[in-house]
């Protein structure tokens, strides 16, 4: 199963995520995120963080879960490459999140931020899907 | 949406109000027929149509030539709200807050310099911080930080970038009054620490460029231009400071939407009514950012100058070098408008659009009072930009505003996959411009067919009335992040 897939539009590009669970979706979507600044594999688990973020629903704790990493990764430039969470509810998420600091390594592409524009998370069946827009 | 739009001229659209019962005003839309058909996408025009639905919005949802879409206002929106009962929304600012564009003219010719292309593209590559993927030479405290939020550029010109005659060709004169750092975010100090005097990547640039055109001689001669002149131009704003405080404010408009009882068709217009702690609090955060973009602009200017001059062994007396204007193209501003015959204190939202003031407009600096304001509209990095100035049309029409940019007209995708096989730096070599930049991915997509060709837009705002052609020019030497 894709976890991911990028699409454009014309001046910015978004993603949209899959998941067996609201779990994969929030992991998966990091990953996303972070595959957008940089498809290097080089990056390793050197360096750890614990977060937590809190929401009012799903779309506002996505929203605010993928800004937190943005935030960890423009202020400290680590790009992060493993995720994992530990609680997880609509008004909460906690996870602690392994990665590298940059340094000379091969950075693609900066993302301004993520905005709420058409942010949608939805469950299908069994699957769960989510789409977000970031400014580049 | 583009088949509800009425022709009023050949270069003003209108959305009626009719087509929407939420719209308070119509939309008006400044382009031409071509752009129209070609570029303006239907989710653009539904933009407008929403940011119309804004409480407290006067006249009506503005849009310029270079309109497309965006999240929240589209990009090339421009919308007026009533200072007193109006809101203020940051997605009608963007993210990147007082994204700008200074352009400095030089005592060079295109012929002093064809043979140093090479040396002058390696000098500024070497001189100049992206920021891409490492930080900048700089490195702020807090309370620095905090300094440069009230002062802007300013700030930087006590630090000893540039001199005081920039801020007089500075928009706002580098710095807007009432900026309350306390408004700021830890997170907004901790990515603005490392970041100023960073270029960014994505469409941010420097170049060096030659005047290829002259529209007209008696302006240009104001501006110190003439045909094969070399000029500077920069294109940068907040960085992640700016882009931190739109996120922060995004979430905090988010809770005042149901506080305030406001419903809107997009969140990322989220907005609070000006005269609400919400309101004020964004807005003074914003200026921050703002002020930290102006003295971010001064800085790299100022390491322009170095660089040129350490790579020419010239002095900075003998290349000249002096700023003809900076101005924002991504903020919101209160202004004073006639609206009906009516003086209204208004909030003008710009989102990648222009400040277009008229002659004799008195925030003009004392030189441009005659002429009115400098308008710069950066095309892509194969073809060429313009200088325009604002008019009195451009006061009537569109609250003093005028266009930004060319605009992409290739998603990063379509420009990825166009540009596969090639080397678009070597392509833009052969036509003598010297391109450096963080990645090759970057080259790709942002090379000149991702973009439309910005003499339709400026053709566009010309044929409104809004915007006035002065010169054209065209790149030689490009820094991308």
């Amino acid at each position: 199963m894709k976890e991911y897939k990028f699409f454009s539009t014309t001046a910015d590009m978004g993603m949209e995520v899959f998941g067996k669970d609201i779990s994969e979706i929030f992991i998966n979507s990091a990953k996303g995120m972070f595959n957008l600044i940089s498809s290097s594999k080089e990056f390793e688990p050197k360096e750890e963080y614990k977060i937590k973020v809190k929401g009012e629903s799903w779309e506002e704790l996505f929203f605010k879960w993928l800004s937190e990493l943005l935030f960890y990764y423009d202020a400290y430039k680590i790009y992060f490459v493993d995720f994992q969470i530990l609680k997880i509810n609509p008004f909460e998420i906690e996870a602690v999140i392994k990665g590298e600091k940059i340094k000379d390594k091969k950075i693609e592409r900066e993302i301004k931020a993520v905005t709420y524009h058409n942010l949608e998370i939805s469950r299908k069946n069994d699957m769960w899907e989510a789409k977000v827009l970031f400014d580049l | 949406m583009k088949e509800k739009l009425r022709k009023i001229n050949d270069y003003k659209w209108l959305l009626p109000k009719e087509i929407d019962s939420r719209m308070r005003v119509p939309g008006i839309i400044f382009v031409s027929k071509e752009l129209l058909d070609r570029t303006v996408e239907d989710e653009a025009l539904i933009q407008v149509r929403n940011a119309a639905t804004l409480p407290g919005i006067v006249k009506a949802s503005l849009a310029m030539p270079d309109i497309h879409y965006g999240y929240g206002l589209p990009i090339g929106g421009v919308i007026a709200t009533d200072w007193e009962t109006g809101i203020v929304s940051p997605g009608g600012v963007g993210f990147d807050i007082n994204c700008g564009v200074r352009l400095l003219v030089t005592n060079l010719y295109l012929k002093d310099i064809m043979d140093k292309k090479k040396i002058l593209v390696d000098a500024l590559y070497q001189h100049i911080p992206t920021g891409v993927g490492s930080t900048g030479k700089l490195r702020l405290t807090h309370s620095q930080e905090k300094e440069v939020f009230a002062k802007g550029a300013k700030w930087a010109v006590e630090k000893g970038y540039g001199t005081k005659k920039d801020l007089e060709a500075t928009e706002s004169y580098g710095s807007l009054e009432g900026a309350n750092p306390e408004k700021v975010s830890y997170k907004a100090l901790e990515r603005g620490a490392q970041q100023l005097g960073t270029l960014g990547s994505g469409n941010h640039f420097l170049e060096i460029q030659y005047v290829e055109e002259i529209y007209d001689y008696r302006l240009a001669k104001i501006f110190n231009l003439e045909k094969n002149k070399i000029t500077v131009m920069i294109h940068t704003g907040s960085r992640g400071l700016g882009h931190q405080i739109a996120t922060d404010y995004l979430e905090v408009m988010g809770r005042a939407l149901r506080k305030y009882n406001i419903v809107l068709p997009d969140k990322q217009l989220a907005c609070a009514p000006i005269n609400s702690p919400e309101g004020r609090d964004y807005i003074s955060a914003m200026k921050c950012a703002a002020n930290y973009a102006w003295a971010n602009r001064q800085i790299l200017m100022h390491w322009t100058r170095e660089a040129i001059c350490r790579a020419l062994k010239a002095s900075e007396r003998d290349l000249g070098l002096e700023l003809i204007y900076d101005h924002a193209h991504n903020i919101v501003k209160k202004e004073e408008h006639i609206v009906d015959g009516k003086k209204r204190i208004l909030a003008v939202h710009r989102k990648g659009a222009t400040r277009a003031f008229p002659p004799g407009h008195p925030e003009l600096p004392s030189k441009y009072r005659s002429i009115g304001q400098p308008v710069i509209i950066p095309g892509d990095m194969g073809r060429y930009s313009y200088l325009l100035v604002g008019t009195e049309e451009a006061m009537t029409e569109t609250f003093g505003s005028s266009c930004h940019g060319a605009g992409r007209v290739l998603s990063r995708h379509k420009a990825i996959n166009r540009a596969r096989g090639r080397s678009i730096t070597q392509e833009l070599e052969r036509e003598g411009i010297f391109v450096r930049a963080a990645d090759r991915k970057t080259v790709k997509e942002e090379m000149p067919e991702a973009y439309k060709d910005v003499s339709m837009v400026v053709e566009a705002i010309v044929g409104a009335k809004i915007s006035k052609k002065v010169a054209r020019m065209k790149p030689i030497v490009v820094i991308k992040g």
